[in-house]
């Protein structure tokens, strides 16, 4: 494991975590904008898209960001 | 050397998050084109093999087998005079054209309906009239439909009209003689209409607007088309619609359904059009 000096001095792992945070960000406003209006307008869009997959995608994401913080 | 691998991993970083920002608005776009039907038409399929969100699964069950598979075709047996299946309303269109794809050794008459209003009444038009298909009788064809006559008494539809045969015997299959034919002309005792159980004796002409459906793959595929306004939306904002084949029970015989394609037609939406709201929206 690395700590946390060593990790800020390589650019490839700052990128990595820099557009995994970015991913987290996206993935999360998504999907409560998307569940908002499927909630707000029943199967606007889990009619055609199914929201578990966004939900996974946040969770994916999430998850590598603990990483990146330990 | 790391200091350019560091100011490339930047612009990639850039380009990334410029893709994955633009991602989430394209699926946005994807939904409302799915919504509002840009395009101005919609297909919708059911083909027993997993469920549609917006086309209900045929009812009642008793009047059903199970769905069954065979050479990877998935399919339901009705084996009743009629089954039902609902469409879920999302945006008002203009026509509604519904294709079935099925096998029916024993029907002689084969319809669709849509619900047209609160009573459970149907607007039905046909599917598959066997009489129709195997009939040998001579047939007149044009814009409005068919005259299928015993003897070669009329050579077009216009001489028919004009020489109404008042005295003989007619049978109608969604034709509606009287647009054609002035009423005080027509003897209705000698009109009927073309049913699964009728006796050709004593008949003369058949007036049908019927389209013979086609042969896929060992499959009949048949398909009609409504007028969207006349479709009754109930409180669950579902539009019904019905696959009748009259005696069917009765013949103890069923009939192998494989694929219920709905398409939903509307003009479509083009930037003028917007321009147009917008300007009438705004009062510009």
């Amino acid at each position: 494991m690395m700590d946390s000096k060593e990790q800020s001095d390589n650019p490839t792992l700052t990128f990595i975590f820099d557009i995994t945070t970015f991913c987290f960000i996206i993935a999360c406003i998504t999907f409560i904008v998307f569940l908002l209006i499927d909630t707000l307008n029943p199967g606007f869009i889990s009619d055609y898209f199914d929201l578990n997959i966004l939900k996974y995608i946040v969770l994916f994401f999430g998850v590598m960001l603990i990483f990146k913080k330990r | 050397m790391e200091k350019r691998q560091s100011k490339s991993l930047k612009i990639l970083s850039i380009a990334l998050k410029v893709v994955i920002c633009i991602l989430p608005i394209l699926l946005l776009f994807w939904i409302l084109e799915k919504n509002f039907v840009f395009s101005g038409k919609r297909e919708l399929v059911y083909d027993f093999s997993e469920d549609n969100a917006l086309i209900s699964h045929l009812e009642p069950w008793e009047r059903l087998s199970p769905i069954l598979e065979q050479d990877g075709i998935y399919f339901q047996k009705m084996h009743d005079d009629a089954v039902y299946f609902d469409l879920e309303k999302k945006d008002p269109f203009e026509k509604i054209t519904v294709q079935i794809t099925y096998k029916n050794p024993g029907a002689t008459i084969f319809d669709l309906g849509l619900r047209i209003n609160d009573k459970d009444n149907y607007k039905k038009l046909p599917l598959e009239s066997k009489l129709l298909n195997t009939s040998d009788w001579n047939k007149v064809e044009g814009p409005e439909g068919t005259l299928y006559q015993k003897n070669n008494d009329f050579s077009s539809l216009e001489e028919f009209y004009t020489n109404y045969p008042n005295d003989k015997r007619i049978l109608v299959y969604n034709f509606d003689i009287t647009k054609y034919v002035p009423k005080e002309k027509i003897e209705p005792t000698l009109i009927s209409p073309l049913r699964h159980n009728v006796d050709l004796e004593g008949i003369d002409y058949i007036l049908a607007h019927y389209t013979p459906p086609d042969n896929v793959n060992g499959w009949t595929v048949a398909k009609n088309t409504f007028d969207y306004k006349n479709a009754y939306v109930d409180n669950k904002n579902t539009i019904r619609f019905m696959l009748a084949a009259p005696g069917l029970k009765e013949k103890d015989s069923e009939i192998e359904i494989a694929e219920i394609k709905i398409t939903l037609e509307k003009e479509p939406l083009t930037f003028e059009k917007v321009i147009t709201k917008a300007r009438k929206f705004f009062k510009i």
